[in-house]
């Protein structure tokens, strides 16, 4: 098995039951984390660098204009916030974290990739990535939740 | 040697050469990024049929009542100046006039003050044509203005302020210091050697943290903007 | 969004017969929103799949992965650096998904692991309900906001058949009539003049293939 593997899961055997209870004593595996950051990391770096934290990208979010218009739902927030955290912290994160950013990236994003940055950064994509990466550790939005 | 030889001396060159070297240095490092994303974005070529035709909706008329309506011309001049509310400017004049104005004037006048020229010409041979004193003071003045603009917008907007930490406060203040100095030791408002010192070091301190720092986005914004957004399937205007 | 329904278990596993390493790809989009192809659907579909393929006593295997979305090049390209390793694709993302993925891996069999059934609302979570045949030219505005397309078995344009049966459909008397819902919510809109209104056929533009150009 090669690096890239390991954001593959492979399941044997049943796990899924009582998935929501295991969910949030399992472990993170900084590994796979780490193994995505890596692939990704020009990327990431990059628009971390150039961000210069302007908030001119606020009213390109439908979800900002449409909601409250709360920090929360400005796409720079988002990134920086979620797969922002998770760079600076090198994969180090737990999985309380994970699920505080599976908050911001599922709920308040929707991947319209509508949102532009007067730097050119490329936010919806680094959003991806954080959803990749936390699907890489089985946290996801489930719809038939509520 | 005297500091003012020092900081005025070496230092200047040490100060170009890690602003020259540390840009070539960020562009190379940079270039499989944009390499890749430049022929992932050009893999993308669906076949080019006229595709266009095949979409116009049939054109029922049935429903319309009036057989000539007024309608707006959408290339018009007015239509285009309405549709301004909708664009970046028009969410945010104030602050895009104000950015505007600072990066142009942050890149543009040091190059267009006497003294500047004077040293230009002395070192290089080149000048570059300079403006009254009276107008570069007023320059300067502006670029103070727009930095505490800035800076009263960090302190008080939540929007701006959930964002901030204290490298944007230092990058405002590495950004403002060698004007400030500068238009403080112009005016001998202080004491005129210290003033001096202090402008032509915070003035190295910034080359040399352009490349190295968040003012990288000098650098990168070319590369984000121009070479990586305009190659892909973003949408390049700036509409919101 | 786009609803859709997971082939029965048989027929996925025909499908892939012969076939040594299967990748399931899910999409995070709307097959995910429709409970039908999201990670937990794929989870669940990798667990079965590889629990056949220890009952049959084979070497074959099957792993998941979840893009965001199979219809953007952009969450696509995450897979390129491991779909040489697979034999072949089941993708649990809508028609349009799958064939993407196609176009973008011609070389690697894809497979669809659900149906693609319609364009539809929630009316609860795992009950979906059509809405929308994407004909492209729409009429809701003139028939009080009930498509006449996908709500009559026929997709009358201009008014009820014969076959009107007490307000249901002729075909089965536990299908509504459209047309009944369409006269009485212009009725109680007092719109009725807009269903006399001769409609022009339909020009079906579902027979080419159709692109959206956004001017903007």
């Amino acid at each position: 098995m090669t690096s890239n593997h390991s954001i593959l899961f492979e399941q044997d055997e049943p796990s899924s039951e009582q998935k929501d209870l295991v969910e949030i004593s399992k472990k993170v595996c900084v590994e796979e984390i780490n193994a995505i950051l890596k692939e990704k990391k020009h990327q990431i770096a990059t628009a971390l660098k150039v961000c210069a934290h302007c908030t001119l990208c606020a009213d390109s979010c439908f979800l900002y204009r449409s909601k409250e218009k709360v920090a929360e739902h400005m796409p720079s927030h988002k990134f920086i916030t979620s797969i922002g955290v998770i760079y600076k912290k090198k994969g180090k994160v737990t999985m309380e974290e994970l699920y505080e950013m599976r908050e911001t990236l599922w709920k308040r994003c929707v991947l319209c990739t509508r949102c532009s940055c007067p730097l050119g950064i490329n936010i919806p994509e680094l959003l991806a990535i954080g959803r990749r990466i936390l699907r890489s550790q089985g946290v996801y939005h489930s719809y038939s939740e509520n | 040697m005297s500091l003012y030889q020092i900081i005025s001396g070496p230092m200047v060159w040490t100060s170009f050469l890690l602003f020259i070297a540390g840009t070539i240095f960020q562009i190379i490092k940079l270039y499989p990024f944009i390499k890749q994303s430049t022929t992932r974005l050009n893999a993308i070529s669906y076949s080019s049929v006229n595709r266009e035709k095949t979409t116009t909706a049939n054109n029922k008329k049935i429903f319309t009542k009036k057989l000539f309506r007024h309608l707006p011309d959408f290339n018009s001049l007015i239509y285009k100046f309405a549709m301004l509310k909708y664009s970046l400017f028009g969410r945010y004049p104030l602050t895009i006039f104000v950015t505007t104005l600072f990066h142009l004037l942050l890149i543009f006048s040091p190059f267009m003050v006497l003294g500047h020229n004077i040293l230009f010409e002395s070192a290089l041979g080149v000048s570059f044509p300079s403006l009254s004193s009276e107008f570069s003071t007023i320059l300067t003045f502006i670029i103070i203005l727009c930095c505490l603009y800035f800076l009263i917008r960090r302190l008080t907007v939540p929007l701006v302020k959930s964002i901030t930490t204290s490298s944007d406060y230092i990058m405002l203040a590495i950004a403002a210091a060698p004007f400030l100095t500068g238009f403080m030791a112009h005016h001998q408002i202080f004491n005129y050697t210290v003033m001096l010192h202090l402008h032509i070091l915070s003035g190295e301190i910034m080359l040399i943290s352009i490349p190295f720092t968040k003012f990288i986005h000098m650098i990168y914004f070319i590369i984000t903007r121009v070479v990586l957004m305009n190659n892909g399937l973003r949408i390049k205007e700036l509409k919101i | 969004m786009i609803k859709i329904k997971e082939k029965t278990f048989n027929e996925i596993v025909d499908s892939i017969e012969g076939f040594k390493n299967i990748l399931v790809l899910g999409c995070g989009g709307c097959a995910s929103v429709c409970l039908g192809g999201g990670q937990k659907e794929v989870e669940r579909l990798c667990v079965n799949l590889n629990i056949f393929f220890k009952s049959e006593l084979s070497s074959r295997v099957a792993k998941g992965y979840t893009v965001e979305r199979q219809c953007n090049i952009t969450f696509i390209e995450e897979t390129r650096s491991f779909i040489k390793d697979f034999d072949a694709v089941l993708s649990m993302a809508c028609g349009a998904g799958a064939q993407y993925m196609a176009e973008i891996y011609p070389a690697t069999p894809i497979f669809p692991a659900v149906n693609t059934i319609a364009i539809g609302i929630d009316r609860e979570v795992g009950v979906y309900e059509e809405k929308c045949r994407a004909c492209g030219d729409c009429v809701v505005g003139f028939t009080g906001g009930v498509c006449p397309v996908t709500r009559c078995a026929k997709g009358l344009f201009n008014g009820p058949c014969g076959g009107t049966n007490k307000g249901n459909c002729e075909i089965s008397s536990n299908i509504p009539c459209a047309w009944v819902d369409i006269y009485n919510r212009l009725k109680s809109q007092d719109r009725l003049d807009n269903i006399l209104k001769i409609r022009p056929v339909m020009e079906w533009q579902n027979q080419t293939q159709r692109t959206v150009i956004q001017n903007r």
